[in-house]
């Protein structure tokens, strides 16, 4: 027989203790904001560690997907795989889209490339290659990751930048670099960067405002399954729309006058303190290949993203500060012929990676030598 | 249903427990369940068809209940009552329109009011015809199962259905060229065939059931159960709802509420975790490497698991906030030590409905009506054609046949196995070895269960090829 007296429960009370447990707990999630718990993998545990950053926009068809917490991300990539040890040598590639590798398979990326080519030691010791390139365009999201990867001492970081990297007013704006103020607050304060602390609000700290980044952690980590039984960790489409090559008579670029880019438009002191933040480590920095077309209004026009006179101003003001303050700078904007491109004016197909990576290769070796 | 759906009903019946409790609770069920057959059905392309599915579910069914269930043969007044609510619905919708409702989709897909007024002379016709008629009840069963049936057939499969898509839309004055088998998605009337075919046979010689109007269609499309059972018996499901309710706060009010929330997290959290993983098309041709390939079907095997039981403890739980204690429908199946009680813990209302309905009385047929025949073809037969039923009942297509052909043979292996050769092999009726073999026999049923479920996951016969040469 039922005891009705046990089972008499007041539903006000269950409902304002349940309502009650639920706002303690979001605010308690609030004084824990600072536990990374995007750290807790099963990467480089049970499921091996990627090749490269997550990202992607079709995660079920690419068993990956577009995130925002950098502690989880690192997790996921084989660098945090293990400690390094005595005899490594580590080389960190890192820039946009084109060195994550668009539209190749994570061997035929630069990265994936290098690591087949380099058959030598540097300074006596083996090296190993890492993509930590993200499909976004920003120095600062760059300085993000590489401050993220400092525990794992990278011996030398290759840096391929390009003007759209650079722009100075759009470094907040980037996904990444937005999505994580608190990383970013601590980057800015470190690296003395010159621009504003984001503003935290503090309810993007409980577990409401954090359940899409709690909930992409999760899913990071059974989408590592599919990747590891398929190394599938992008959609490779057989036909894609191939980068404009025509274009409108159109000088304009991100409302700067022409002919009018100045240093202080560029965020090359991003750089120059990344560098300076890292002292136990080398840098070579490398402005990245474009497509130099020769369609319609080409002599107007390197590529869809850039007018002539921004891009050539752009090298004039890098190679000179790079100069000046005495960093490996190298340019290799001519380097990929306009037909390796693939559906952007900065995608590379695999001779294009093929011809980036010999050149790249060349550049460590010398680095190496000298260093030895 | 949907989240939303769900924290919907969930919302209705606790503001009714809370200030209603247990007064109209039968009309309340009524008037839930025909709002909940409207709003459940999704739309179509087809003018009016998400109007017409779950009105035609009604209408059969107020037929069936005036042949298998009506009161004396007469309309009382709770009936008269129930078949003006049942009728003033179509017209509410429409005037609903007129307020500026008519962008919420269930009142979206309700036709002109002529073809209403039409529609409602016409079933009051129906009824006045088969008041003053006797009619031959047997006939009359037989057409209703063959309708139903051959519904349920054209739904199953996609080429007939296209050919009722391109039907309906000539009708409608629609173009063909669009049409697909995706415009004919008539949602719950699995279960409602199941019920009815339930209702005409059980009926069949017996004499009614003396139920009023309102309370039959309460069972017919009761909206926790509507969409995915559990498939319930009338007899047990009108006693729960002529029960005597007592607090509204009571155990079953709490249990109901620890249902919802345990089938919530198993539906979606722990099912829409896995269905990220589980085996799939694009899985079963992207993954080459074995032990990740396991992986995936183990994900598929749980996935539809708590896919279901979730569903079905979320509907159990409703039902309880209802005060209607469903039958369950899973009994921890994956423990089972071997197949034949995994298909009695798996969807039991399902199979209990195709043992009761088909199994049994074929299986009486043929040893009546062939004596000559041995037990054990008999006992092949019925196990794989009703295995293979419940594997088309899924979808007319090959994958599913195969995947009933593949739980019957189980079925039949073990069934030869248990009677004619365990009881000769001497260490297994060791006591000492019980739990080491009721472990083997654990894990050998729901691997075979899961490669099962290969077959059920995949569209084609070639792609459940693939995988098993990648499992082995």
């Amino acid at each position: 027989m039922k005891n009705n007296n046990k089972a008499d429960i007041s539903l006000k009370r269950v409902v304002i203790k349940s309502i009650l447990l639920f706002i303690l707990l979001n605010f308690l999630f609030i004084f824990l904001r600072d536990i990374p718990y995007g750290k807790i993998s099963l990467y480089n545990i049970v499921i091996p560690g990627r090749d490269r950053l997550p990202f992607g926009e079709t995660p079920l068809e690419s068993f990956n997907l577009t995130m925002s917490n950098l502690d989880a991300m690192i997790s996921s990539h084989k660098i945090s795989a293990d400690k390094k040890t005595e005899d490594d040598y580590r080389i960190i590639i890192i820039g946009d889209s084109s060195i994550w590798g668009f539209i190749q398979k994570p061997e035929n990326t630069l990265t994936g490339l290098l690591e087949k080519k380099i058959n030598f030691q540097c300074r006596g010791k083996n090296i190993e290659v890492f993509n930590l390139g993200y499909p976004s365009q920003s120095v600062l999201k760059d300085l993000l990751i590489l401050n993220e990867i400092k525990p794992y001492t990278p011996n030398l970081v290759v840096w391929f930048i390009t003007l759209e990297s650079l722009i100075s007013k759009e470094q907040l704006n980037i996904p990444l670099v937005k999505n994580n103020p608190l990383i970013l607050n601590k980057v800015i304060h470190d690296y003395q960067l010159n621009y504003p602390p984001s503003t935290i609000n503090l309810l993007d700290y409980t577990i409401i405002g954090q359940k899409r980044k709690l909930a992409d952690v999760i899913r990071l980590q059974f989408y590592g399954a599919l990747w590891a039984g398929s190394g599938i960790d992008q959609v490779y489409p057989e036909n894609y729309t191939p980068a404009q090559r025509d274009f409108d008579l159109d000088y304009s670029y991100k409302n700067i006058l022409v002919n009018q880019l100045q240093g202080n438009d560029l965020a090359i002191d991003v750089v120059q303190r990344t560098v300076s933040g890292f002292p136990n480590t080398e840098f070579m920095i490398i402005n990245e290949p474009i497509l130099i077309s020769a369609g319609k209004n080409s002599d107007i026009r390197y590529n869809f993203y850039y007018p002539r006179w921004a891009y050539d101003g752009y090298r004039s003001i890098v190679k000179s500060v790079f100069e000046r303050s005495k960093m490996n700078y190298f340019d290799f904007w001519n380097l990929v012929p306009e037909s390796e491109f693939t559906n952007s004016a900065i995608h590379l197909t695999s001779l294009g990676e093929q011809i980036l990576a010999d050149k790249t290769e060349t550049l460590i070796k010398n680095l190496c030598d000298t260093l030895e | 249903m949907f989240l939303n759906q769900i924290i919907v009903a969930i919302s209705i019946l606790l503001f009714f427990r809370v200030f209603f409790w247990p007064k109209s609770k039968n009309w309340l069920l009524f008037v839930l369940s025909l709002i909940a057959i409207y709003y459940l059905q999704p739309s179509s392309a087809i003018r009016s068809l998400s109007f017409w599915f779950p009105t035609l579910i009604l209408i059969i069914s107020i037929i069936a209940w005036w042949l298998y269930a009506i009161q004396e043969k007469k309309l009382s007044k709770m009936d008269l009552i129930s078949l003006v609510v049942i009728l003033a619905f179509p017209f509410l919708f429409n005037l609903l329109k007129f307020i500026g409702l008519s962008e919420i989709s269930f009142f979206s897909g309700t036709p002109k009011f002529l073809y209403l007024l039409l529609f409602s002379g016409l079933l009051i016709l129906i009824l006045f015809f088969f008041r003053k008629k006797t009619v031959n009840q047997s006939l009359v069963s037989i057409i209703l199962i063959s309708l139903v049936v051959s519904i349920l057939v054209i739904l199953k499969s996609q080429a007939l259905s296209r050919y009722l898509s391109i039907l309906l839309r000539q009708l409608s004055g629609q173009s063909i060229t669009l049409s697909s088998a995706d415009d004919i998605k008539w949602v719950g009337f699995s279960y409602f065939a199941f019920r009815l075919i339930h209702i005409i046979i059980d009926r069949e010689g017996v004499g009614r059931l003396e139920l009023s109007l309102r309370d039959f269609i309460t069972y017919i499309v009761f909206f926790p159960a509507f969409t995915s059972g559990p498939i319930d018996r009338i007899e047990r499901f009108n006693g729960e709802l002529n029960k005597v309710e007592g607090n509204a706060i009571n155990e079953d009010f709490v249990e109901g509420g620890s249902r919802i929330v345990r089938g919530i997290f198993q539906k979606f959290i722990l099912a829409d975790s896995l269905a990220l993983i589980s085996l799939n098309s694009h899985i079963a041709k992207s993954i080459n490497k074995t032990g990740w390939m396991w992986l995936a079907l183990y994900a598929y095997a749980f996935r539809i698991f708590f896919d279901f039981s979730g569903y079905t403890d979320i509907a159990i739980g409703i039902g309880k906030l209802a005060g209607i204690n469903l039958p369950e429908n899973f009994k921890r199946p994956y423990l089972s030590k071997n197949i034949t009680i995994f298909w009695n813990n798996w969807h039991i209302t399902l199979t209990q409905w195709f043992r009761t309905y088909y199994f049994n009385p074929v299986t009486r047929f043929i040893r009546s009506n062939n004596k000559n025949l041995s037990p054990a073809f008999i006992i092949f037969f019925t196990q794989i054609t009703t295995m293979v039923l419940i594997g088309l009942w899924h979808g007319i297509n090959w994958n599913y046949f195969v995947w009933g052909v593949w739980n019957g043979m189980g079925l039949f292996i073990h069934n030869r196995w248990s009677d004619k050769i365990k009881p000769k092999i001497s260490f297994l009726q060791d006591k000492r070895l019980l739990i080491p073999i009721n472990v083997i026999s654990v894990v050998f049923t729901f691997n075979f269960t899961a490669l099962g479920w290969v077959w059920f996951s995949l569209p084609s016969i070639t792609e459940s090829v693939l995988v098993f040469s990648k499992l082995f």
